[in-house]
């Protein structure tokens, strides 16, 4: 029944036609200068862009039309997550769509889908998936926080670390053990839920998170996404990783071509830089491990688009895979620009700090490389 | 730099010695100070608690360990100070501003007329001076000989245009050393004249704090329009500031052989981030055989690094392998410091990722976002990119290096 749901019917065409709108808005409105107030500004993204991104569709493409969305997928959204990669772009799609709604649309709840997902796809609704805490090692099953079953629905109590865009979310949905079964629950909690306080913070990409606390918040019976949620969770958490990857592709991509550019201007002993044999080689190693990221991102996204899922294996593998590239990308990027590579005012430092959260979001390297020596 | 002094050594008695500085450093050092050491996310800590150790060692008697007895060093014999570096480091205290105790003092003794040493020896000692470093240039970073920033006769003055970059704490410090280009003359390297600054803010002379990747300024530019000084600030001789940049360079590229305590510091501070942290699977982090056996790689390097600071030590600066040793552990320290921030910053994951800058502004009573013991491994593992860069940059550190070997 869910693969159904998974089955994307919009055209390659269609595809490549959103693509290309997001790359113009890219160009357009994600000039580094731009980008950077927008960073330091009080709401740290843009509610115009928001709106367009509902106009033109973005919002709506992985889900179904009778949700309101354009019939697709999440295996339609990697060139998007590129595009958004390659901008440092600040919406909270990420967090919105890829993670608390697909999460929604996949759980037993189709009444409150049918009531959330049509307001995220129009715009005016925004949500976010409070799954870490603290004490659980990224693992979304390791979790403290606990839902008590009650006669007029459950009592939820925990405390969730680092949820992306809190600050700017207007509802969470909420991992929580069963306090009668064990079972991870998931629980679509609005902001103004009494009980639940929010400690907002800036990270160092200028994305904004919280550290949620949850004090006996009262949930009705309608706000049950799932009662037995960890494979909708786990699978959540896999496609989000997997898009999260592809994001970073698009961030690796623009600094190898901004450090490739800077070797042929900086000179250095009377010659530009790019002529230095140690330079040229660690530009070669840079186009190296882009090129083999890029080519198993690609080959998960012909499986997801076959399979409608992918193996924990390959997402661990691939987000272990970008998290190299990214950080020998931009520890790279930042040597052969030296000091100037160091400074805030260059976009290269931008762009590592966010590669770095890229990798660290989601479980980082060390965390799925458990995965792939628990299948040795 | 100082001669080792054998025979003092067989008069002291190490032990009581020790006792001494563990007695004083254990007992003495103002909360303030603590806050810096707290709040250190680069090679240099903040600049006010560097300054306020500074004065209180000087109390004592014990601000230019370093430096020989004739210019106001404390006497120790070689032992002695290994012994107060390794109390000094492993408590993570704040290591002197390099650029005045470490660079231009010694060079300052080594280059300096009478009256240049009596006027600016003494005030480095007592914490009344501090210096900053007016070397590279837009255009000149790891090709330092192409500096261009000008100094022009006029009189007994030079008359100075250009810019400087990358001049740590500028913004800081009261006076600066720096290197201009008096001379367009013959080899590069030739027409260039080591001057001394008495102030920072000279008529024309403009300083502006460069922000980091951490979100603080620690670089600054320095601006020269016609900035007027006596040629009396020379150090050395005009058009032979060359030799003074090149002496003073061997200087800071082996540091000392601080780097063993310093990183032995980090990668205690990797045990216990490690504690504080679930292995996603019921256990502690700590206990983990991957996160272990990645602990032990680096202490592996940390004990030859220790070897080889020791070796440097022990043969001296004037021993054949010096320079080489000395590009061989500037590497092998800064690798260290990267790996160890860089493991840090992987075994804190997205805790690392909050924006800490106010609570590591000093004097600022903000917690942490997260774990105490977590404030600083982001601002440390971006900053210390720096490592492979200052200072000479690890390609310029391998083409000295290979130089060295080839010439054998």
């Amino acid at each position: 029944m869910m693969e159904n749901k998974n089955v994307s019917t919009i055209s390659s065409e269609m595809r490549d036609m959103l693509i290309d709108s997001v790359s113009k808005f890219v160009d357009t409105e994600y000039a580094f200068e731009a980008r950077r107030a927008l960073a330091e500004s009080k709401l740290g993204f843009n509610p115009k862009h928001w709106q367009m991104f509902a106009e033109l569709g973005w919002l709506g493409i992985a889900f179904q039309e009778e949700l309101g969305g354009l019939g697709g997928n999440l295996a339609d959204l990697p060139k998007l997550a590129e595009q958004f990669g390659r901008g440092l772009v600040l919406e909270p799609y990420f967090s919105s769509v890829v993670l608390a709604a697909s999460a929604i649309q996949q759980g037993e709840n189709q009444t409150l889908a049918s009531d959330l997902i049509p307001k995220l796809v129009a715009g005016e609704l925004i949500l976010s998936l409070a799954w870490e805490e603290l004490t659980c090692g990224s693992n979304p099953l390791n979790i403290m926080s606990t839902a008590v079953r009650e006669p007029d629905g459950f009592r939820l109590s925990g405390e969730k670390v680092v949820v992306l865009a809190a600050p700017q979310a207007d509802g969470f949905v909420v991992s929580a053990k069963m306090a009668d079964s064990d079972k991870i629950g998931l629980f679509y909690v609005p902001k103004e839920s009494q009980g639940l306080t929010l400690e907002s913070y800036t990270l160092v990409d200028g994305a904004r998170a919280a550290t949620l606390r949850f004090d006996n918040v009262q949930i009705a019976p309608e706000q049950l996404v799932s009662e037995d949620g960890a494979q909708t969770l786990q699978k959540t958490i896999r496609l989000g990783a997997y898009l999260l990857c592809n994001e970073a592709l698009g961030a690796m991509e623009k600094l190898l071509q901004t450090t490739a550019d800077y070797t042929k201007t900086r000179k250095q002993f009377g010659t530009p830089i790019a002529g230095f044999q140690v330079l040229r080689h660690t530009i070669a190693d840079m186009y190296v491990i882009l090129k083999k990221t890029r080519c198993f991102a690609d080959q998960c996204t012909e499986n997801l688009r076959e399979d409608g899922d992918l193996s924990a294996e390959d997402v661990a593998a691939l987000k272990i895979q970008t998290g190299r590239a990214a950080h020998f990308i931009g520890r790279q990027a930042i040597q052969i620009h030296a000091g100037i590579g160091m400074t805030d005012e260059l976009d290269v430092g931008h762009y590592v700090k966010r590669l770095t959260a890229l990798d660290a979001l989601l479980g980082n390297g060390r965390y799925h490389l458990q995965t792939i020596m628990a299948a040795l | 730099m100082a001669p080792q002094s054998p025979d003092l050594q067989h008069n002291v008695d190490i032990n009581g010695f020790r006792a001494e500085v563990i007695d004083f450093l254990d007992n003495n050092i103002p909360d303030e100070v603590w806050e810096g050491v707290d709040k250190t996310t680069s090679y240099f800590p903040p600049f006010t608690a560097i300054m306020t150790m500074h004065k209180l060692l000087a109390s004592k008697g014990w601000s230019v360990v370093g430096w020989p007895e004739e210019h106001g060093g404390p006497g120790w014999s070689e032992t002695q100070r290994h012994v107060f570096c390794e109390e000094y480091c492993k408590r993570g205290l704040p290591m002197m501003v390099p650029q005045s105790v470490n660079m231009v003092a010694p060079a300052l003794m080594e280059f300096g007329t009478p009256e240049q040493k009596a006027k600016y020896l003494p005030r480095i000692i007592s914490g009344d001076d501090s210096w900053c470093q007016g070397y590279s240039e837009p255009n000149a970073g790891s090709d330092l000989v192409a500096l261009q920033c000008k100094a022009v006769s006029d009189g007994d003055d030079y008359l100075i245009t250009g810019q400087k970059i990358w001049t740590t704490w500028a913004f800081e410090v009261n006076r600066m050393f720096l290197l201009v280009r008096t001379s367009n003359e013959g080899k590069p390297q030739q027409g260039i004249t080591f001057l001394l600054l008495d102030r920072m803010d000279l008529p024309g002379m403009e300083v502006r704090p460069i922000i980091g990747l951490d979100g603080f300024p620690e670089q600054a530019e320095v601006f020269f329009d016609n900035v007027r000084v006596p040629k009396s600030q020379t150090l050395g001789v005009e058009d032979k500031g060359w030799t003074v940049a090149k002496y003073l360079l061997e200087h800071e590229r082996s540091g000392g052989g601080a780097g063993q305590f310093m990183l032995k510091r980090e990668i205690d501070w990797l045990m216990t981030l490690a504690g504080d942290i679930d292995d996603g699977f019921g256990g502690q982090l700590s206990d983990d055989a991957v996160f272990k056996s990645k602990v032990a790689e680096l202490t592996v390097d940390l004990k030859c690094l220790a070897a080889s600071e020791n070796y440097l030590r022990k043969v001296g600066s004037h021993h054949p392998d010096s320079a080489s040793m000395a590009s061989a552990i500037k590497l092998e320290s800064m690798d260290l410091t990267q790996h160890v921030a860089e493991l840090a910053l992987e075994v804190c994951g997205s805790f690392a990722l909050a924006d800490q800058r106010e609570a590591l502004t000093m004097g600022s009573q903000r917690k942490s976002v997260g774990p105490a013991s977590m404030l600083t491994v982001m601002a440390k593992y971006l900053n210390h990119r720096a490592c492979s860069i200052y200072g000479g940059s690890h390609q310029v550190q391998r083409e000295i290096l290979s130089k060295l070997v080839l010439m054998k």
